[in-house]
Formats: structure tokens, C-alpha cells, sequence
């Protein structure tokens, strides 16, 4: 994507009833999951281009909707336990079916999505509405035949991965070996075989013994793409530890640890707050991570732990309101970035519905907004921009006029072409680059 | 070897439903100072503001299975303002968070008489100083020779303890933030130990390194871990004469380990820091939840003026510039050369509070 030239349009836009929480292509990107507070999983599909309507090329429709979690209550603590889907991952594709992993506060569930397009017709002991015949009546025998039907998609649980987890699942990430996956909550990170749902293993554990003493907890964590004894883990004190499942069963002594020295000339109160990393996701190529905290993106080469190699500004101009942040908990608002197809783009999102892209050749950005006002079909999305101080010109927006109610903290990127989802609130936006 | 995780058979969690039942003015009249607090401090996220009028909801784990949507809308309803606070949440400009002027309420204090607690919270000074005047002069001595930083730090401090509070009634509050918001306490704590504007405790304690009296991450997120105690104490029958500032004051207790001495906690001594914190907490949340179920619906029921002006009062401390909360709020504060008519009823209004929850 060239984010310079600034040519984004707009794709298709849905509505939703409820907040969505989760937005993850698959691995080919013909499918886009959303997951939302009710429980609920929405899976789009892109269209097939067609020759007649080249116009219509690459729009995504609603493909199932299914009932992933439902609430629950915890007897023994008194607690709820809410049905929001924290995450989606979905596995490669293997056959005709499509699997994904979604996750709740304390269960994951593997599901199965599949389509159904031809039906059996034909019984000798059943007729046609199912019901069974009279063995008297049977004269004949016949073979059941397959007969197209209209198209059926249907999500069936596969595995339930449930109570393992005392706190708040946060993170699932599938392992490049295909046969295994963690979960990560608050104070531990469990890795599971999908075959397996009564045991699982934990790799880490940061519990300490007396509880009085946690200062710090697990916010994210990810395998690497390509070695499947590596992972990363980030933390609420702004620290990634990679760790080699080879070197010992429990990963509690980390082989890497990444941390940035502390801008003395910034530091506050909320320093630590704003230092807290809500996201951490590996390039592609798995050369590098990436992190999010409150105000800031960073990359970092797995190779160099003492900081970052690069790092980009999403809204600085929040720095000063850190406060007022503070009181209304914006500042604990957790915001995802996610890399684009090759690596040279990062994107996160950031409030009054904008998000920002990053060019990392060319260390341009841009913001956009994602609203349904400047919408429409088609239309090139125009460049936004927050006024810090002084005079403000005409288009830009003041920080004190910013909407700290709509946040983008969920967005999506296609793996191989420039198409874009950002989840607003309950709305689901899908953007796409200029063609020609 | 696998280690599955099942349930860790941690202390049992305290109850924290309050079902629904019964209709008392009274009771109406105790909750919503507390849940004003909060109000002002903590509006909700990305929900529309709904009515207070919601319906009964059904006795404990029922009601929180079937109306969960709905429990989540009342407890947003907890803090959701009555007067037109700064609405972030509509679109409005962020609230400007005055550090002076509120927090300079809670700043004043004579440096040497004034203990730390009495002045960490408006509402508790204020109790403190009805029926006390020759305080009030000294206090007003001392606002001068604060400086905006502490006031500030303080302001910050205030606010902090009150969120952890808050988590305390959430049902699941998020752990995450918890640790956080508990860290920043101890670092405001920590600074202020070593500016020595944390007030001294007693000598056998001064031995001790600083760190020690720092409340700890458990005793500031006592929810947040979900299983630990805060079983509310059989009774407050401990007489000390500070009852009511503390009952009213939840986030008072905080200052407890900094003042062993203090009568409130002086069974404990200071070596119990930590003990006698959890002590008050577990009194503080005895007072709070209502031993009578009707309590809960109260906050939902229409509620009449005086608990308006209240809320309105209270919600001015850390709201915008509206004047007439803020007018209010300043004739709370007992180094007000010249109050309002309308924060004398305030007063009174708040005295009738006190009066309650004494009472009970």
C-alpha cells in the first residue's frame, strides 16, 4: 500500500447490534471473523470476481453467523462470566471445512464451519420429509442419491478447551505446527493440542506466592510464525520476553527480554500505564514485533533487546491529557496494530474513530476515519488530521473535539492484498486501495 | 507432565449481590452518597446513559444469569450521573480535569495537627469538620503553603483509590487495571514517603523500611483477585469514635496503615499495618452492603430531590465548570468564608447521611 498517495475506498460497511471485540482474516483472506460482546461470530466472504461485474470485484458478504459463547455464571466465585469474544484465530485451511479458535474470558472453543450444498434423496426407510415408512410399503429398493440443495453454511463446536483458565483469557495464538496452541490470561499462558481437551500444559506462570507482591501481569502473547518453539509474551510494565520451549517445560526464564530505558525528561505518574503494551504481533516474516502501548507503536528486531528500532507516534498529542484520560479510564483502553501482507505497513487505531497507518520504507502516515458519513461506495477516504494548538484549519479537528467514546481498537489487514477491516464500536468497516 | 488448571481453591469470594426487595427511604438515602462518588469519577464507557427507574431484579445468581445485560446497565447506572456531567461519552470535549480547584479542598490542612487521613477526601474532612470550627482556621492557614504539585499528587492519589474501590462492587473487575491503578498508588505513596509529606507514624514503626508501609496490591484490589476475603467483619462493634468518617469514607481506610496510632486502629498496632487495613476494608464493605435487600432497588427507584442535590453536589468535584454543583461544593468545604444557603442544606443533608449509616 502506498499510504502516501492516500487512495483508500471504501469497500462495504455492516452493522452490527452489538460491540464487535474481534476482527481476523483467515490465512487466505476469503473470510474475515468478527466476534462481538453477545457472544456471537460473524464470518464474511468475499465474493468471486466475476467477469460480468467487474465493479462488484472483492466484496465481502456475510457468510454464518453462529453462537460461539454464551454467559455463564461461576457458582464457586459469584461471578459472571461474559460470553464477549476476546479473540478469533483462525487454523489453515486442510480440507473442505474452515476451523477457527474463539475465545472467551475462560473458555476457548474450536469450531468447525463447513458447507453443505448437496442433500441425500432417496431413502428406502425414511421418505422425503424424514419420516418413516412402513417396511410394508417398501416394494423396492433404490439407492440414495446426492442432489444439490441451496447452500447451507454450518458451524458445528469441535472442542471445547474449558477451566483451565483462573483469570481472563486475553490471548489465543494457533503454532505453526498446527497441532498446538495457547492461551494467555492474565498470570499464565497454557498451551493446549487440539486433540486434547482435559489437559493442557502451562509454560508460564508470573503468579508469585503471595499475591500482595503482583505488580505485574501478562497482557498478550504470540507464537512465532515460523518456529514453533518460540513465543513471545508482553507485559503491563512495557516488557516482551521471548521464550524457547526446548530450553525447559516451564517458560518462566525468559531467553529474551526486551525493554526500552525509560525517557527520563517523560516520566509521570501515568508513566507506567502508558508504557503498558495492550498488543504484541510478529511480522510476518518473523524477523520482527511489534508492540502497542497507549501512545506510541514500536518495532523491535528480535535480534536487539535493549529498544526498539523503530518507533511511530499514533496520537502524542493525548500526551498532555493523560489526567482527564486517567479519570474516565481511557488510558487502560487496549488497542491492537496489525502488520500488513509484507511487512511494510503497520496499522492501529486510535479515537474518534480514526486509525493511522505507517509506512515503514518511507516513514509516512496517514489517518483516516472511519465513520458512515464519509462512506460512501466507493469514495476515497480524505486524510484527517487532530489540530494540537494554535489556529486550526479548516478540516482539522481539535484534540478537545475528539470522541473519546468511539475507539478503534480492533483492525484487520487482508494477508496478501491491500483490504483493511476496522471495527467501530458496532459497526464493521472494509476498506480497499485503488485499483488501477 | 501436564498440569491441567482447574478451580485454585482460593478464599471463598465475598457475596456481593444485593438483591433486590422491599422499599426504604432511608436506605436510598445511604447508597447514593457512596455511588456518587464514583459517579463523578468514573462515568461509563460507551453506554448510553439509561433511567434509574430499572425494574426489581430477581434474588442473587438468578438475576445475575438471566438479567446480566441488564445488571450491567444497572451497575453502569450506579455511576451514571444524574446532573449533565461532562459527557465524553456524547461527543463532548474531554472533562478538564481541575487539579487546584477541587483538590484544593482536600489539600488543606494544618500540617501539624491535621492527620493525613482526615484530609485525603472532602467528604471525610468535611464530617470531620462539622462540629469542629476551630479546625477550620487552621486549615485554612495550611491551604496556603501547599503546593499545586501536591495538590496535584494528591488529587491523583484521591482518585486512584477511589477506582480501586470501585472494582471492589464490580463483578469482575479486570485485573490488569487493577495492578496498574495499584502501582501508581504506591508510587504516589512512595514519593510522597520520601518528600516526608506522608504523615509520621509511630516510632517503632519508622524502623521499618518505607516499602513496608506501602499498601500492598492486595489489600488495594481486594476484588480484583477475585478469591480473597473482604468477608464483611460481623460488626463495626470495635467503637472506635471514627465510625462515621470511615463508614462514609471506603477509601479512607487506605490511610489506615499509615496511622496505627490512629483510634480507629489502635487493636492492631502498628505492626499489623496490613491486617488492620483488611480489617477496615471488611468493616468499610459491612457498612456499605445493606444487610437489607431492599436496598439495591433503591438505587434504581426515582429518588426524590434530596438525593438529587446530593448527587449534585458531590458529582461538582470532579466534574467541569458548572457552577452551581461547584458553588455547592464549595460551601461544603469548612474553609469557606462564606457558604451558600444551598450547601448549609447540603450539610444537613449529609449530616441525615451520617445519621444513617451510624444508625445502622
Amino acid at each position: 500500500l502506498k499510504c502516501t498517495e492516500k487512495y483508500i475506498y471504501y469497500l462495504s460497511f455492516q452493522s452490527k447490534s452489538d460491540i464487535i471485540s474481534t476482527v481476523e482474516f483467515n490465512h487466505t483472506g476469503e473470510l474475515l471473523a468478527t466476534g462481538d460482546k453477545g457472544g456471537r461470530v460473524v464470518i464474511f466472504q468475499r465474493e468471486q470476481e466475476s467477469k460480468n461485474q467487474v465493479h462488484r470485484r472483492g466484496e465481502y458478504n456475510v457468510y454464518s453467523t453462529f453462537q460461539s459463547h454464551e454467559p455463564e455464571f461461576d457458582y464457586l466465585k459469584s461471578l459472571e462470566i461474559e460470553e464477549k469474544i476476546n479473540k478469533i484465530r483462525w487454523l489453515p485451511q486442510q480440507n473442505a471445512a474452515y476451523f477457527l479458535l474463539s475465545t472467551n474470558d475462560k473458555t476457548v472453543k474450536l469450531w468447525k464451519v463447513s458447507e453443505r450444498d448437496k442433500r441425500p434423496e432417496g431413502y428406502n426407510l425414511k421418505d422425503e420429509e424424514g419420516r418413516l415408512r412402513d417396511p410394508a410399503t417398501i416394494t423396492t429398493l433404490r439407492v440414495p442419491v446426492l442432489r444439490p440443495m441451496d447452500l447451507m453454511v454450518e458451524a458445528t463446536p469441535r472442542r471445547v478447551f474449558a477451566n483451565a483458565h483462573t483469570y481472563h483469557i486475553n490471548s489465543i495464538s494457533v503454532n505453526s505446527d498446527y497441532e498446538t496452541y495457547m492461551s494467555a490470561d492474565d498470570l499464565r499462558i497454557n498451551l493446549w493440542n487440539f486433540e486434547i481437551t482435559n489437559q493442557s500444559f502451562n509454560i508460564v506462570d508470573i503468579k508469585p506466592t503471595n499475591m500482595e507482591e503482583l505488580t505485574e501481569v501478562i497482557t498478550a502473547a504470540e507464537f512465532h510464525p515460523h518456529h514453533c518453539n518460540t513465543f513471545v509474551y508482553s507485559s503491563s510494565k512495557g516488557t516482551i520476553r521471548l521464550c524457547d520451549m526446548r530450553a525447559s517445560a516451564l517458560c518462566d526464564r525468559h531467553t529474551k527480554f526486551f525493554e526500552e530505558p525509560e525517557d527520563p525528561s517523560n516520566r509521570s505518574f501515568f508513566s507506567e500505564i502508558i508504557s503498558s503494551i495492550s498488543d504484541v504481533k510478529f511480522s510476518h516474516s518473523g524477523r520482527y514485533i511489534m508492540t502497542r502501548d497507549y501512545l506510541t507503536v514500536k518495532v523491535w528486531d528480535l535480534n536487539m533487546e535493549n529498544r526498539p528500532i523503530e518507533t511511530y507516534q499514533v496520537h502524542d498529542y493525548l500526551r498532555s491529557k493523560l489526567c482527564s484520560l486517567y479519570e474516565n479510564d481511557c488510558i487502560f483502553d487496549k488497542f491492537e496494530c496489525v502488520w500488513n501482507g509484507s511487512d511494510s505497513v503497520i496499522m492501529t487505531g486510535s479515537y474518534n474513530n480514526f486509525f493511522r497507518m505507517f509506512d515503514r520504507n518511507t516513514k509516512r502516515d496517514v489517518t483516516l476515519e472511519a465513520s458512515r458519513e464519509n462512506s460512501k461506495p466507493r469514495a476515497i477516504l480524505k486524510p484527517r488530521k487532530v489540530c494540537v494548538g494554535g489556529k486550526r484549519r479548516k478540516d482539522e479537528i481539535s484534540v478537545d473535539s475528539l470522541d473519546f467514546s468511539k475507539k478503534i481498537l480492533h483492525t484487520a489487514w487482508h494477508p496478501s492484498e491491500n483490504i483493511i477491516a476496522v471495527a467501530a464500536t458496532n459497526n464493521l468497516y472494509i476498506f480497499q486501495d485503488k485499483v488501477n | 507432565m501436564p498440569r491441567p488448571r482447574g478451580f485454585e481453591q482460593e478464599a471463598p469470594p465475598p457475596a456481593r449481590e444485593w438483591p433486590i426487595s422491599g422499599r426504604s427511604a432511608r436506605r436510598a438515602q445511604r447508597r447514593p452518597f457512596v455511588d456518587a462518588e464514583w459517579r463523578s469519577l468514573a462515568p461509563p464507557r460507551a453506554v448510553g446513559r439509561s433511567s434509574l427507574s430499572g425494574g426489581k431484579l430477581a434474588a442473587a445468581a438468578v438475576a445475575v444469569a438471566e438479567q446480566r445485560t441488564r445488571r450491567a446497565a444497572s451497575r453502569v447506572r450506579i455511576v451514571v450521573t444524574k446532573a449533565p456531567t461532562a459527557c465524553w461519552n456524547r461527543g463532548s470535549p474531554l472533562p478538564r480535569f481541575s487539579c487546584g480547584l477541587r483538590v484544593g479542598r482536600t489539600g488543606r490542612r494544618d500540617p501539624d495537627n491535621r492527620s493525613l487521613k482526615d484530609t485525603m477526601f472532602a467528604r471525610g474532612l468535611k464530617r470531620k469538620c462539622v462540629g469542629h470550627e476551630e479546625d477550620v482556621e487552621g486549615a485554612l492557614a495550611g491551604l496556603k503553603t501547599v503546593s499545586s504539585y501536591s495538590l496535584q499528587r494528591q488529587s491523583l492519589l484521591d482518585m486512584s483509590l477511589v477506582k480501586l474501590q470501585l472494582c471492589h462492587m464490580l463483578v469482575e473487575p479486570n485485573l490488569c487495571r487493577s495492578v496498574l491503578i495499584a502501582n501508581t498508588v504506591r508510587q504516589i505513596q512512595e514519593e510522597m514517603t520520601q518528600d516526608g509529606t506522608w504523615r509520621a507514624v509511630a516510632p517503632q514503626a519508622a524502623e521499618r523500611a518505607p516499602l513496608d508501609r506501602l499498601v500492598s496490591t492486595e489489600i488495594l484490589c481486594r476484588a480484583a483477585w477475585g478469591q480473597e476475603g473482604a468477608h464483611p467483619a460481623p460488626g463495626l462493634g470495635d467503637g472506635h469514635t471514627q465510625g462515621p468518617v470511615s463508614d462514609l469514607c471506603p477509601v479512607t481506610s487506605a490511610q489506615a496503615p499509615r496511622h496505627p496510632q490512629s483510634s480507629a486502629w489502635e487493636m492492631d498496632g502498628p505492626r499489623e499495618n496490613r491486617g488492620s487495613f483488611h480489617k477496615s476494608l471488611d468493616q468499610i464493605f459491612e457498612t456499605l452492603e445493606t444487610k437489607n435487600p431492599s436496598c439495591m432497588e433503591e438505587l434504581f427507584s426515582d429518588v426524590d430531590s434530596p438525593y438529587y442535590d446530593l448527587d449534585t453536589v458531590l458529582t461538582g468535584m470532579m466534574g467541569g465548570a458548572r457552577s452551581g454543583p461547584c458553588e455547592g461544593l464549595e460551601g461544603l468545604a469548612p474553609a469557606t468564608p462564606a457558604p451558600s444557603s444551598s450547601c448549609k442544606s447540603d450539610l444537613g443533608e449529609l449530616d441525615h447521611v451520617v445519621e444513617i449509616l451510624v444508625e445502622t
